[in-house]
């Protein structure tokens, strides 16, 4: 079956910039109707609706798959009728696990940990995609570009040989952050590695003032924000629209707290002040660890699936893929100064077999502490990268 | 006890994003945009919606009176849906567009607030206009979090 228009040029459609809606149907007639907050892609037939309460819908389209959702593309705001059918719902697999880190670093960021989560991914296959017609001058439609092109492929090929240059850790990081930015537009960037406390430490960046030493130094506890739930879940995680994401975390946030639910106080972001999108891409080496590179944009759409499939190659280069292990250990790792920063890294990504494995926090990411700059008022966190050190 | 409670009447005529839903008669639902609505009494509301995009909507409550309307406060995601039985269906008559126009100005501003320019909804194409009357019969909490689905108290007939 051939979809027209595809569900890949509606693409940026599904970075939940705008909600959506779907309708459902009960049997016995009657209707309902919910906004979405992210409609997921999953291929060129199928998408995912997050499922994080038992709900109507659900209970709709398991007597009744027929839906219709309506997306709407942020750039544009044409909408698209999808109609659609229910085939099944996960709880497990690379899917749910997709779906479920995003809400979990919004969970992490606006204190709902452990609270706020993914039940399920429920798929619907799409039967037929309609453009609606809302506006005055339709506009023209997106090309469908393949996930991973030439000019992507030769991307990763200019970084590669850029990196490749590079005579020590020092020299490699900044050739890495400069080429990100150069080729890919990525002008905010980190790299940061874990210590032996369970935070993470910048030992690089770009883009935040004094050619980017001012983000050097700045942590991030494992676990908790953006960052620290990538490194956590050793999964690269994409946020598309952070104002957006949060609004949606604090109505949920409110609703538990109107419901007697205690939670922990919204931590900050670190980094970009007024940043929309974050992309988090933690390097492992044999379940361990090593690092993880931190892009961060203004741009609402900065980052796609593009950029996901680009640094992932970038940070799997020297990397053998992962091996999943039932409880991956996190080494102990005393940042490197400056100074000694090479034989120290050098010797972190070489090594791949020595490592203990201490607790995962030292408590001290427990504890938060006050927050440099509050999306709230009730805001506190162990990220300590203030904003004022960090405006580029 | 009215349906619609003072509070929540303020609420659902605000700069709020509506969506509709009806069926055919095989029960495949359909999805459209509405644009403001006024409630017009204890139990009754009157709805607009963009005319060439509810060309569906309207053909399927020829068969169906049944509605669902979600209306959220995008900026705070707060929501409730309405469902009821249409009661009238029909072209809105010139002297609503100015009310249209009004509310939409109002929705645009809202949504300047959670980063949708006003330049986009410009394009929008408000009129002409469909007005559906409907009488509600069960409003519903809808804001996201846990108690999404149940009904409000006062509005249980």
């Amino acid at each position: 079956m051939t979809l027209d228009p595809s569900l890949q040029s509606l693409s940026r459609c599904f970075q939940g910039l705008i909600p959506s809606a779907i309708a459902t149907c009960a049997p016995d007639g009657t209707p309902n109707v919910t906004f979405l907050s992210q409609v997921y892609y999953v291929d060129a037939t199928h998408v995912a609706l997050s499922c994080q309460f038992f709900n109507k819908t659900r209970r709709n389209v398991e007597k009744n798959p027929f839906a219709t959702v309506e997306v709407m593309d942020p750039a544009t705001l044409q909408p698209y009728r999808l109609s659609v059918r229910y085939t099944h719902s996960e709880t497990s697999g690379p899917l749910f696990e997709a779906m479920d880190l995003r809400i979990q670093a919004i969970a992490s960021v606006t204190g709902m940990a452990g609270i706020f989560r993914l039940i399920a991914a429920d798929v619907y296959e799409v039967l037929a995609v309609e453009r609606v017609d809302l506006l005055a001058e339709a506009p023209a439609a997106t090309p469908a570009t393949p996930e991973f092109s030439l000019r992507q492929v030769l991307g990763v090929q200019i970084v590669s040989q850029q990196v490749n240059r590079g005579r020590d850790l020092d020299e490699t990081l900044e050739l890495l952050l400069s080429t990100l930015d150069d080729v890919c537009g990525f002008s905010h960037s980190m790299m940061l590695v874990p210590d032996e406390s369970g935070r993470l430490v910048a030992i690089a960046s770009r883009g935040y003032g004094e050619q980017g030493r001012k983000g050097i130094g700045a942590e991030v506890c494992i676990g908790e924000g953006f960052i620290g739930t990538a490194a956590e879940q050793r999964r690269v995680l994409r946020v598309s629209n952070v104002e957006g994401e949060l609004r949606y975390g604090r109505a949920v946030r409110q609703r538990m707290e109107t419901k007697g639910e205690t939670l922990r106080p919204e931590i900050a972001l670190p980094g970009l002040p007024g940043a929309q999108s974050h992309l988090a891409v933690p390097l492992v080496v044999q379940d361990r660890l090593v690092g993880v590179l931190a892009l961060e944009s203004r741009d609402p759409l900065a980052f796609g699936t593009w950029d996901e499939s680009t640094t992932t190659a970038r940070a799997r280069k020297k990397i053998p893929p992962r091996r999943r292990s039932p409880n991956p250990p996190l080494p102990p790792r005393a940042v490197p100064s400056r100074s000694s920063r090479t034989t120290t890294a050098s010797s972190s990504t070489a090594s791949t077999s020595s490592a203990t494995s201490p607790a995962r926090s030292s408590g001290s990411c427990s504890a938060p502490t006050t927050a440099t700059a509050a999306p709230s008022s009730a805001t506190a966190s162990c990220a300590s990268i203030p904003h004022s050190a960090s405006l580029p | 006890m009215p349906v619609l409670s003072r509070e929540l009447v303020e609420f659902l005529e605000g700069p709020n994003s509506i969506v509709v839903a009806t069926h055919d008669g095989k029960l495949h639902p359909e999805v459209t945009r509405g644009l403001t609505l006024r409630c017009t009494g204890d139990d009754t509301v009157r709805v607009w919606l963009p005319a060439r995009p509810a060309a569906r909507a309207v053909a399927n409550l020829a068969l169906e009176k049944r509605i669902a309307v979600a209306v959220e406060l995008p900026s705070l995601h707060k929501t409730r849906q309405l469902k009821g039985v249409v009661t009238a269906v029909r072209p809105a008559p010139d002297d609503r567009r100015a009310l249209i126009d009004e509310a939409f100005a109002g929705f645009s501003a809202q949504c300047a607030t959670i980063g949708v320019p006003p330049r986009l909804l410009e394009r929008v194409v408000l009129w002409p206009a469909v007005e559906i009357e409907l009488r509600v019969d069960a409003v519903f909490e809808q804001t996201p979090g846990p108690g999404a689905g149940e009904p409000l108290e006062a509005a249980k007939r």
